[in-house]
C-alpha cells in the first residue's frame, strides 16, 4: 500500500481519480482502525496532510466561520466560538479523547459519516455549507445534503471535502451539543445538536438535529418550526413547544440498534434529551 | 504489495531509516523495528491509550498513525522523555502516589499527562481537566484515583521548582 | 502483640513502579529471541461444529510461512484443573466461536496473520448449546459427549445433561424453618459475563535449547500451573522445563489458568525455533476467559425483629465450553451463600453447566460476586419489608470472631461489624439515608450498602531465603506480581521478619529455575500464604544466625535475639552484638556453610466439619481464612435516561494488618472500579453463539471520567493469628459488594429494584417507567 503525499489539491484529486479503490487519508483516526481490523485494504492512500491551507479555522469579517477539512478536532474544540457556532465547538470537545482529537480532523469525521458521530449533527444544526473539489471543479453542498446514508456522503469519486462554512451567528443566539453515551468518549447513544436564536423574548430560529437516530443526522422542518415563535423567557423555551418538537422527532426517528442502545430505548430518550438540549441552549442565550 | 518503501522516521531526536513492506502503523515500527517497547499495544484501534506517543509535541495514538505518513514528523516515545523534567516529575509522582499497578497503561499515561502538564501555562489544569484528559487512557487496575492525584502532585512539583523545567 | 518492625505497615515505594512508569519494564511481548518466529491463530467461526477437513497447503506456500499446525498434528493429551477436557488446538470438533483451530508460524506476526485467511477449513455445523436453559434441558445435546471418559480430580457429582459439577452445603432444617419466619423474600437474580480486559493481552514465547530443555516466558498468574501443564502436554519431565514470568500487564484471574503456553511450546518443538504468540485484543476477548454468568435463586426468611432464620439458595453457573476452574468457582460461590451472617438454617446448592461459548474461569471474586449480588440485594429487600435500616439489619445478624462459618470452620479473625460501622460513620450513612429523594435536574440520589465476605488461603506454597556473604538476603518465591504489589509486600514481610532494611532484600523473579512452588496468584492469597512461608523461612534463617552467634558468644541460644538493622544481640546487653555480615562470612568460610532458610505449607486451617453440615461433592476440605468488608455507594440516577452515576463510595475492608497501606488502598480503589464496571456497563454478548462485542470499542470498561475521585478506602485492622504480622488478603473483596450496593442505592434513590446486572440505563429506565405507571 502506497501513501501519496501531494502538496497540491489538484494533485490529490488526480491521484484519487487514478483508481476507484484509492482512499483519502486525513487524520486516520477512523480509517486506520479499519485497516488494522482488516475491514478495508486500499491499494493506495492519498494523504491530505501536506496540501497547504486546508487546516485553517477562520472567522470572516462578517462573523461567518470557515473551517478547513484538515483542521484538527482539537483545534476546533479550542476555538472561541460565539452564538450558534458553539454547537460545533461543543461537539468537537466531546469527540472521543484528546489524543484522537489532536490528529482526527473535522473533514475526516464528516466524510466518514458515521451516524453516531458528533460533528455531522452539529454541522447540520449550525447550517454549514460544505465545499467540495473534484475532477469536475468545485461545488458547494448544504450539510444536510452531504449526508446521504450510513457511511455514505454526497462526494463522488475523486472528490475531496476541502472545508465547511458556517454563516455568521444571529445576534442573540446560542448552540448546544448534548451528548449521551454509555461511557465517556464512546459514540453517542443519542446526541442532540441545537442552534437557537431569539428576538425580543420570542424564538426567531431553531434547528434541532439528532445523532444516532437515523442513518444520517435527523432534522425536521416542522420540529424546528414548532419552536419558532414560542416564548423564550428567562433562558428557557416554552416547554409545550419543545415537547411538540421532541415528539415529532421521536416519531420520525429510525434509531440505530446496537450495543450502545436498542432502537426502542433510543427512541424513548428523544423527547427528554431534546428538552434538555434546548433548555441548555436557551440558558446560554439568557433573557 | 511486497515492494518495500523506505522512509525516514525521526524518533526521539534521531533519524531512523525504516523499510516498510506493508502498511505498518507507527506502533508496529516502534516496537518491532526500533525495539522501543515502552510504547505498548493494548487494542490496536485507538481505544486503550497504551500506545500514546507525542507527534510534533501532541499526544497521539501510535496505532492510528501510519508509519508511511509520519515522515518529517517529530515522534517522541516514552523512552525519549527520560530526561524530560515534566515526565520526570510525573514518574516521581506516579510512584509516590501509588499510581502504578500492573504498569501496562502507565507509559501511555505518562506521555499523555506530559502533554497536559507542559501546556499548562495560563490555565492550571483542574482535577476534572485531568480526569477528562485521561479519558482516553484505560487503566484496569487503579480506579484512576491515584493516577489523578499523581498528576496533581506533579503539577505542584513543577510549580514549586520551575527552574528545573527551564534548564532542559 | 509486640511492636511491629517499621517496614511493616509502611507504604514503601514499589520496587517495580519506576521502571513501569518510564516504559523500561519488560512484558512478554517486549522480549525477543534470536531466530524467533511468530504465530497467529485461526479460530472457529461456529459455536459447535465437526471439523471435516483442514487444508493449509495454500497458506503454507506463502513467503515467510514456516508451519501450519492443526490439532491433528499434536499429541492428544488433554489437561484441565478438574476435568481433563482441553487440548491446545481443537480436535475433531469446535465448541465455541473463537476456539483455536490451527496455528500459523511465520517469520513475522503480520505474515502469520495474513496466512490465516488462506487456510481452508470445512465444518459440519452442529446444534449449539447457547444458554443455561438449553444446557439443562433433558433433550439437550452434549457439549462434551466424551465427558464420562475424561480424567477428573475428585468427586464432581455431575448428573444432568452438560453438568460439570453439582455441589451442596446445607445446615439446619430449611424446609422446617420457613414456618418460624415472619417475612420471607424470594427472588431470581441474573448476572452477566464480564471480560477481564487486562491491558496486556495474553502472550508467550517458547524456546528449546540444544539439550532439549524448554524455556517459556509468558503472561500468567502461576509459574507452577504452567509448569505442571507443560509437563503433561509435552510429555517432558519438569527438570527439562523452565517457566519465567516477565512483568504481567494485569490478570484479575484471567491468566490464572494455562492459556497458550502448551501450544506455543509445541510450535517451538515443531519448528525448532523460538516462537512467540501475542494475542490480538479480539482474539483475547474471544478465546481467553470470562466471569461465569449465573442465575441465582434465593429465598431468605427472618423474624419481625430482623433476626435471620433461613435461606435457600440455588445457583447455576454457565461454565462455557471447558471446565477449567469451574468446580472451584462453584465451591467458592456456595461457601459465600450464607454471607457473614448468622442464619441457622441454610441450604446452598448449585451446579456448573457446559455451553458452546467461551470458557469461563477465575475472575476477581471467583464465584462470589454472582452469589453476593443476589444475597446482598435480597437483604435490602427484606429490610424494606421489615421496615428496618439495611445497615442495622446487617449489624444485627453479623458474625463475630470465633463463631462458625457455614461448614463448621471457626472464624479466627473477624472485623465485619467494625467494617460496617466504619463505613457507616465515614459515609454519614444515617444522614444520607434520610436525605430526601427529590429530583434535581432530572436526577435522584440514593445510597446503598453491601456486606462482603471472602477468603484467603488455598493450597500450597513455599519460599526460600538465602543469605549472601555480606548479610543481605535473596528471597525466592514464584508468586507472580500482577500489579497488585506482591513483590514489594513480600519483600517487606521478609525484611520485617529479619528486622532488616528493605534494601537488604533481593527478590528473585517468578522463575521456576530459581524459586520454589507456589500454587497461584489468586484467591487473595499471596500476602497471606506466601507471606506465611516467608515468615517460616525467615525463622529458619533466624535460628541459624542465633546458633552461630551462640557459638561466637559462647552463650545459650535462648539468650540471643535479632536486633533491628541486621544484628544478633545478647538479651539485656545492648552493646553485645554481632552483625549478619560477620555471621554470614563465618558461615560461608569457617563453619556451618552458607545460611539458607525455607518455609513451606499447605493451607492448614480447620477443615469442614461433616457434623455441622451436609457437604456434597465439595472440591476442597478447607479453603482459607475469612476476610470481611462493607461497601457503601452513593449514586445519582438520571430519570430521563436511566443512567447511574457513582458520586461517592466508601469501601471498608478487614485486612488483618496492612503490610503496605498504599498498596491496599490501590486494591480497594481498583477493585471498586472493576466492580462498578460489572454493576453498570460490562457484559459480553452473543447472538446465536457469535460474540457481538469482542472489541474495546464495543465492550466498554470505565474510564477516568466515568468514576468519581471519591472512592474512599477504609482499612480495618484486626490481626489474623495465622497471618504474617496478622495480615490477610484484600485482592478480591473490593469488587464483590459494589454491584449489590449500587442496586440497593438505586432502590433507595428511585424505588426500583433491579435483579439483573449490568444495570444498563435501558433496564433502569424500564423499571422507572414501570414504577411511574403503577
Amino acid at each position: 500500500m502506497q501513501i501519496h503525499q501531494p502538496a497540491d489539491l489538484n494533485d490529490a484529486i488526480r491521484l484519487l481519480a487514478s483508481n476507484d479503490e484509492v482512499r483519502c487519508l486525513a487524520g486516520g483516526q477512523s480509517l486506520v482502525p479499519m485497516l488494522n481490523l482488516g475491514l478495508v485494504d486500499p491499494p493506495a492512500l492519498v494523504s491530505l496532510r501536506h496540501v497547504a491551507g486546508l487546516d485553517r479555522i477562520e472567522r470572516g469579517e462578517d462573523g461567518s466561520l470557515s473551517i478547513g477539512a484538515m483542521a484538527s478536532q482539537a483545534a476546533l474544540a479550542a476555538f472561541q466560538a460565539t452564538g450558534q457556532h458553539q454547537v460545533l465547538v461543543q461537539a468537537a470537545r466531546q469527540m472521543a479523547h484528546p489524543a484522537i482529537r489532536n490528529f482526527g480532523t473535522v473533514g475526516g469525521s464528516l466524510c466518514h459519516a458515521d451516524p453516531a458521530a458528533d460533528l455531522p449533527p452539529a454541522a447540520v444544526a449550525a447550517g454549514a455549507t460544505f465545499s467540495i473539489s473534484g475532477p469536475g471543479g468545485a461545488r458547494e453542498v448544504a450539510a444536510e445534503d452531504f449526508f446521504v446514508d450510513y457511511l455514505t456522503t454526497a462526494l463522488s469519486d475523486a472528490e475531496i471535502l476541502t472545508g465547511i462554512a458556517v454563516p455568521a451567528p444571529a445576534s442573540n443566539s446560542a448552540g448546544h451539543y448534548y451528548k449521551y453515551a454509555r461511557v465517556d468518549g464512546d459514540y453517542a447513544t443519542v446526541s442532540v445538536a441545537v442552534s437557537l436564536s431569539a428576538d425580543a423574548g420570542v424564538c426567531s430560529g431553531a434547528r434541532i438535529v439528532l445523532g444516532s437516530c437515523a442513518q444520517v443526522p435527523l432534522r425536521l422542518d416542522e420540529a424546528d418550526a414548532a419552536l419558532v415563535g414560542s416564548a423564550v423567557v428567562d433562558g428557557s423555551v416554552d416547554t409545550d413547544a419543545v415537547a411538540r418538537a421532541g415528539t415529532m422527532l421521536q416519531q420520525a426517528a429510525e434509531p440505530l440498534d446496537d450495543v450502545r442502545g436498542t432502537a426502542a430505548y433510543r427512541r424513548r430518550l428523544i423527547p427528554g434529551l431534546v428538552a434538555r438540549a434546548v433548555a441548555r441552549a436557551a440558558a446560554e442565550i439568557g433573557t | 504489495m511486497s515492494e518495500k518503501t523506505a522512509i525516514v522516521l525521526t524518533v526521539n531526536g534521531q533519524d531512523h531509516a525504516v523499510l516498510l513492506d506493508r502498511p505498518s502503523t507507527l506502533l508496529d515500527v516502534l516496537r518491532h523495528q526500533l525495539h522501543l517497547t515502552g510504547t505498548k499495544q493494548g487494542c490496536n484501534y485507538g481505544v486503550c491509550g497504551a500506545c500514546t506517543v507525542l507527534i510534533d509535541g501532541k499526544s497521539a495514538r501510535a496505532c492510528l498513525a501510519l508509519a508511511g505518513d509520519c515522515g518529517g514528523r517529530d515522534v517522541v516515545t516514552v523512552e525519549g522523555l527520560a530526561d524530560d523534567p515534566v515526565a520526570i516529575a510525573l514518574y516521581e509522582a506516579l510512584v509516590a502516589a501509588g499510581g502504578v499497578q500492573c504498569g501496562f497503561c502507565t507509559p501511555g499515561i505518562s506521555v499523555a499527562l506530559t502533554e497536559l502538564l507542559r501546556e499548562r501555562d495560563g490555565d492550571r489544569p483542574t482535577r476534572d481537566d485531568i480526569r477528562h484528559w485521561l479519558g482516553g487512557n484505560i487503566c484496569r487496575c487503579t480506579g484512576y484515583v491515584k493516577i489523578v492525584e499523581a498528576a496533581e502532585w506533579a503539577l505542584e512539583m513543577l510549580e514549586t521548582h520551575p527552574i528545573a523545567e527551564e534548564s532542559a | 502483640m509486640t511492636e511491629l518492625p517499621p517496614v511493616i505497615g509502611n507504604s514503601v515505594r514499589r520496587r517495580d513502579s519506576a521502571d513501569k512508569a518510564s516504559g523500561s519494564a519488560l512484558y512478554t511481548d517486549d522480549l525477543w529471541r534470536p531466530g524467533m518466529l511468530h504465530a497467529a491463530l485461526l479460530t472457529s467461526p461456529h459455536p459447535s461444529a465437526r471439523i471435516i477437513s483442514i487444508d493449509g497447503s495454500v497458506a503454507a506456500a506463502l513467503p515467510g510461512v514456516k508451519a501450519i499446525v492443526t490439532g491433528a498434528d499434536l499429541p492428544t493429551r488433554r489437561w484441565g484443573a478438574f476435568v481433563q477436557d482441553e487440548t491446545p488446538l481443537a480436535v475433531d470438533v469446535v465448541r465455541y466461536v473463537g476456539e483455536p483451530v490451527a496455528a500459523v508460524v511465520a517469520t513475522d506476526a503480520a505474515a502469520a496473520r495474513a496466512a490465516l485467511a488462506l487456510i481452508d477449513v470445512e465444518y459440519e455445523e452442529l446444534t449449539p448449546i447457547l444458554s443455561i436453559e438449553d444446557a439443562i434441558s433433558p433433550e439437550a445435546v452434549l457439549v462434551h459427549p466424551g465427558f464420562a471418559q475424561y480424567g477428573k480430580r475428585g468427586e464432581l457429582g455431575a448428573e444432568g445433561p452438560n453438568e460439570v459439577t453439582q455441589q451442596e452445603l446445607t445446615e439446619g432444617d430449611v424446609e422446617g424453618a420457613w414456618a418460624d419466619c415472619d417475612e420471607i423474600v424470594e427472588g431470581v437474580y441474573e448476572v452477566p459475563s464480564q471480560s477481564h480486559v487486562y491491558l496486556e493481552t495474553v502472550s508467550a514465547i517458547a524456546e528449546f535449547d540444544k539439550s532439549g530443555k524448554l524455556t517459556v516466558w509468558s503472561a500468567n498468574q502461576s509459574v507452577s500451573k504452567v509448569l505442571s501443564t507443560l509437563t503433561k502436554a509435552l510429555d517432558l519431565p519438569m527438570s527439562k522445563i523452565r517457566v519465567i514470568t516477565p512483568a504481567v500487564g494485569g490478570g484479575f484471574g484471567g491468566k490464572s489458568g494455562v492459556t497458550v503456553q502448551p501450544l506455543v511450546a509445541h510450535l517451538a518443538r515443531i519448528t525448532g525455533k523460538p516462537v512467540k504468540l501475542t494475542l490480538t485484543r479480539e482474539d483475547d476477548f474471544m478465546m481467553m476467559r470470562r466471569r461465569h454468568p449465573a442465575i441465582v435463586k434465593v429465598k431468605t426468611g427472618a423474624k419481625a425483629d430482623g433476626t435471620l432464620v433461613a435461606r435457600d439458595l440455588e445457583v447455576i453457573y454457565d461454565g462455557g465450553a471447558y471446565a477449567e476452574d469451574s468446580p472451584a468457582v462453584l465451591g467458592f460461590g456456595l461457601l459465600m451463600g450464607r454471607g457473614p451472617y448468622r442464619i441457622p438454617h441454610c441450604r446452598l446448592r448449585g451446579s456448573v453447566v457446559y455451553t458452546n461459548k467461551l470458557r469461563a474461569g477465575g475472575f476477581r471474586g471467583f464465584g462470589n460476586p454472582q452469589v453476593t449480588f443476589a444475597t446482598e440485594s435480597q437483604l435490602d429487600e427484606l429490610a424494606e419489608r421489615l421496615g428496618l435500616d439495611p445497615l442495622e439489619l446487617r449489624l444485627k445478624n453479623a458474625l463475630d470472631q470465633d463463631e462458625l462459618w457455614i461448614g463448621g470452620q471457626r472464624i479466627t479473625s473477624c472485623a465485619f461489624k467494625a467494617c460496617l460501622e466504619k463505613a457507616r460513620d465515614a459515609s454519614d450513612w444515617n444522614t444520607r439515608r434520610q436525605a430526601g429523594r427529590e429530583a434535581r435536574d432530572g436526577k435522584v440520589r440514593g445510597v446503598g450498602i453491601a456486606g462482603v465476605a471472602h477468603i484467603c488461603g488455598l493450597m500450597g506454597t513455599a519460599a526460600t531465603i538465602r543469605m549472601a556473604e555480606d548479610g543481605t538476603v535473596t528471597l525466592a518465591t514464584s508468586a507472580v506480581d500482577l500489579g497488585q504489589g506482591a513483590d514489594t509486600a513480600l519483600s517487606q514481610i521478609c525484611a520485617g521478619a529479619l528486622q532488616i532494611g528493605l534494601e537488604r532484600v533481593n527478590l528473585t523473579g517468578a522463575d521456576s529455575d530459581a524459586a520454589p512452588y507456589n500454587w497461584s496468584t489468586g484467591g487473595s492469597r499471596v500476602t497471606y500464604m506466601v507471606g506465611r512461608a516467608i515468615v517460616k523461612a525467615a525463622d529458619e534463617v533466624r535460628q541459624k544466625l542465633i546458633e552461630h552467634a551462640a557459638e561466637l558468644f559462647e552463650c545459650a541460644a535462648e539468650d540471643l535475639e535479632l536486633r533491628p538493622g541486621g544484628n544478633v544481640g545478647l538479651v539485656g546487653v545492648p552493646e553485645k552484638i554481632v552483625s549478619f555480615q560477620d555471621i554470614s562470612l563465618r558461615a560461608h568460610y569457617t563453619s556451618g556453610g552458607p545460611i539458607l532458610g525455607s518455609g513451606a505449607l499447605v493451607y492448614d486451617g480447620e477443615p469442614f466439619d461433616p457434623k455441622e453440615a451436609t457437604i456434597r461433592n465439595y472440591p476442597f476440605e478447607r479453603i482459607g481464612t475469612y476476610t470481611f468488608g462493607a461497601q457503601i455507594v452513593e449514586i445519582e440516577v438520571d430519570t430521563v435516561t436511566g443512567q447511574i452515576e457513582i458520586i461517592n463510595a466508601w469501601s471498608a475492608h478487614d485486612v488483618g494488618k496492612a503490610i503496605n497501606p498504599l498498596a491496599v488502598e490501590g486494591q480497594i480503589q481498583g477493585g471498586f472500579a472493576q466492580g462498578a464496571g460489572y454493576a453498570l456497563v460490562e457484559e459480553l454478548l452473543w447472538d446465536e453463539g457469535q460474540p457481538i462485542n469482542p472489541t474495546m470499542m464495543d465492550y466498554k470498561v470505565p474510564g477516568a471520567p466515568d468514576l468519581p475521585m471519591e472512592i474512599h478506602p477504609i482499612i480495618v485492622e484486626n490481626p489474623e493469628p495465622s497471618g504474617p504480622f496478622g495480615a490477610k488478603g484484600v485482592g478480591e473483596p473490593p469488587l464483590i459488594g459494589v454491584a449489590p450496593a449500587i442496586a440497593n442505592a438505586l432502590a433507595h434513590a428511585a424505588g426500583v429494584r433491579l435483579r439483573r446486572i449490568p444495570m444498563i440505563p435501558e433496564r433502569v429506565l424500564d423499571a422507572l417507567d414501570q414504577r411511574r405507571q403503577e
